[in-house]
């Protein structure tokens, strides 16, 4: 077998590996350790889509037999002709199949016999000037190599990955991105308590005024109208109780603890039953935050060190993950635990159930949302691990 | 429960496998559509419904993104198969550049990112996070790249195509438009079937190709994401025009696809001006792209397009949310 047949039928089998591997994570289940569930059914369809392209390419790989898989370099500069006729087998194998005249250059790199038998992909102008410069290359060795190379590149990251991908992120990763969140969500409220759109900042200098969320739709539309230059919208006078037709986040006004109740489930025991996000998120809200100073709270997080914010060594990270397409834009949602002593034995990346009071407090780098804790307890990883 | 021993690498590992299972799917898209315009596309075609008028066709590619939606990932070797199939280079590095933006999903995910990012988690189904709206950032991001991807349709006009194109793609594109399709596929009409044969054999070397860059792309920034430690948000906002370029340069480094890559710029806490570079930026200029274009344009025009855009780009940002 020579060089091009043999790559020829590497590509096909590089494409086999890929489909091969896209169906394996989708059939496996790893997929979902991996992307949101929007993008998993293009994972599988990629999966059928490469082996039946791989499937075609192999049945018809004598129709194509000896495709040399490279791209014939010609420049503007190539002022000759390619006019010579080849065989009758030959034909099929051109994908842009033509007729070349005998007058190749004397610099011609090869010899384009009637059995060449490789792929010119390319158009060719009827009207080469017949001159005998050559500015082109022609080179198998080259091509070759660098189909080589690509299948390569195509196969052995993708295999390393798949053999020793954890399917999960290490401590030191989440630590560091975690981090990352949790400043953006601080210097976020500071930007909002500095220049918070429409309800909130018009009566952030009336200590009489009630709190009202300055993050509502209505805020939102009345400092977008502001950027366009744009009357701002008419909206519900802040402080104004919100029409009991009123979808939520349009004009909530006060916020009391029956509209907390309505909202969150509650266990037996009367805790709010809250996923880590939704409280990491409630930061900034100021009415919200107001209801919720104190109230009695369970969830369910993974366990890791408390790496910042942690004076006394109190603490543990409480966090989830958050994916919008796939795990690389995975975002740690944390909040800190507090023990008030040294926190208990527990396993790093764990899930536990954690039980304690809800409190938002400043710390050096602004506001974050705290647990107090009362008690955890280990349990095993829910349906919804991964946040999407 | 035993935890895995887990590292840097094992971190790279997942990072790379996750780009790539999810970028794979749409660059085979491409690689499909590139295969397909190779066998049945007749050359001379797209030169007779361009318009006549150079300015007129750069314009309307600037804009084809919103009949021809095509992600960044597919979109390099769809656009490398229709310039030799005649597309004027000048409109082909436009769509290019401005599809990935200027297309209705872009455009629905950008609204949904800057109204709620974060909205399942909000408690009050209000958003958390925003400084102005949906509709101004996504026109924001729409009116700039659509400047930015027009002018450099009208510089490509300028220069001569063996100054942008890689050798490879030139040789297609010498003469476009006066090979009939009956001589351009003689050997494939031959035979029944045989243009399908063509479209995949097409399709299977541009996937090796293209693959190709995008796995280099994809790696290098999994090894960003997972070994560059990162203490350097409060850089973003020490002061604006700062954070302009670190968020470009952000965005060169992430390769987010252009249809997530609002929901990463809705939740930084940089200036409107940061976050409208970000969105632009990214999806025209990054790591796995620049590999990428590395198929089709040679190295030192796609040197200067990653230059020229970022400075572009972030002049008008800076100054587009002062208007």
């Amino acid at each position: 077998m020579d060089m091009k047949k043999f790559l020829h039928l590497a590509s096909i089998l590089t494409l086999m590996v890929w489909g091969g591997m896209f169906l394996y994570f989708y059939v496996d289940g790893r997929v979902e350790k991996f992307l949101s569930p929007s993008f998993r059914l293009y994972a599988l369809l990629a999966g059928i889509g490469l082996i039946i392209l791989a499937l075609f390419n192999f049945l018809n790989r004598e129709r194509s037999a000896g495709v040399c898989n490279h791209e014939h370099l010609h420049g503007d500069d190539c002022q000759h002709d390619h006019h010579h006729d080849h065989g009758d087998d030959h034909g099929l194998e051109h994908s842009d199949a033509h007729h070349h005249e005998p007058e190749h250059g004397e610099g011609c790199a090869h010899d384009h016999k009637a059995d060449c038998g490789h792929d010119h992909s390319h158009d060719h102008h009827p009207e080469h000037a017949p001159v005998a410069t050559v500015g082109h290359v022609h080179s198998h060795d080259e091509s070759s190599g660098s189909m080589l190379f690509n299948l390569i590149i195509l196969l052995v990251p993708l295999l390393a990955a798949a053999a020793y991908s954890k399917d999960q992120f290490s401590s030191e990763y989440l630590a560091k991105w975690g981090r990352i969140e949790r400043q953006m969500m601080q210097m976020r409220v500071a930007q909002a308590n500095q220049s918070s759109p429409a309800t909130a900042s018009a009566k952030a200098d009336d200590p009489t005024a009630p709190l009202t969320n300055p993050y509502t739709s209505d805020a939102i539309a009345a400092a977008e109208a502001e950027a366009l230059g744009l009357p701002a919208p008419s909206a519900a006078p802040a402080g104004s109780a919100a029409p009991a037709d009123t979808p939520p986040g349009n004009a909530w006004g006060t916020f009391t603890i029956e509209d907390l109740k309505k909202l969150v489930p509650q266990s037996t025991s009367g805790d709010f039953l809250l996923d880590v996000p939704q409280i990491f998120y409630t930061a900034g809200d100021r009415e919200l935050m107001a209801v919720m100073e104190g109230i009695p709270v369970e969830t369910t997080a993974q366990l890791m060190p408390e790496t910042h914010d942690n004076p006394n060594q109190t603490r543990l990270k409480a966090f989830r993950l958050f994916i919008e397409c796939c795990a690389a834009d995975a975002r740690p949602i944390s909040i800190p635990v507090d023990f008030e002593k040294a926190p208990p034995d527990y396993q790093e990346m764990g899930w536990y159930r954690l039980y304690g009071t809800l409190h938002f407090v400043e710390e050096e780098n602004g506001l974050v949302p705290l647990m107090k804790m009362n008690r955890i307890e280990p349990t095993t990883e829910p349906t919804d691990g991964l946040l999407f | 429960m035993d935890t895995p021993a887990l590292s840097p690498f094992t971190d790279f590992c997942y990072l790379f496998l996750s780009i790539l299972l999810e970028g794979a799917p749409f660059i085979l898209l491409g690689t499909v559509i590139s295969g397909l315009i190779d066998a049945y596309l007749p050359p001379g075609l797209i030169d007779r419904w361009l318009p006549r008028n150079r300015v007129m066709a750069v314009i309307l590619s600037a804009l084809m993104g919103l009949i021809f939606p095509v992600c960044e990932c597919a979109i390099v070797p769809v656009i490398r198969r229709l310039i030799r199939k005649g597309l004027p280079v000048s409109c082909a590095i436009t769509y290019m550049l401005a599809a990935p933006i200027i297309n209705p999903i872009v455009v629905l995910s950008t609204m949904k990112a800057f109204t709620s990012s974060v909205g399942q988690f909000s408690l009050r189904g209000a958003e958390t996070v925003v400084a102005a709206g949906p509709i101004y950032m996504s026109g924001s991001r729409l009116l700039i790249a659509f400047i930015v991807t027009v002018g450099v349709g009208l510089l490509v006009l300028l220069v001569k195509k063996e100054s942008v194109l890689k050798a490879g793609v030139l040789a297609g594109s010498a003469h476009p438009g006066t090979f009939t399709d009956d001589l351009a596929h003689t050997g494939a009409n031959s035979v029944s079937g045989g243009k399908l044969v063509l479209a995949m054999r097409t399709t299977m070397r541009d996937f090796v190709d293209t693959a190709m860059y995008f796995s280099i792309g994809i790696a290098i920034t999994s090894v960003f994401k997972a070994y560059v430690t990162q203490d350097l948000i409060v850089l973003f906002n020490q002061s604006e025009g700062l954070g302009i370029v670190l968020m470009m340069a952000l965005a060169f480094v992430l390769s987010l696809c252009s249809t997530s890559d609002a929901f990463i710029a809705a939740n930084f806490p940089v200036s409107q001006a940061a976050k409208l570079a970000f969105l632009v930026y990214g999806p025209m200029m990054d790591v796995k792209l620049t590999f990428m274009y590395l198929s089709v344009f040679r190295g030192k025009f796609v040197a200067l397009l990653a230059i020229g855009l970022f400075v572009v780009i972030g002049l008008l940002s800076y100054y587009w949310v002062r208007l």
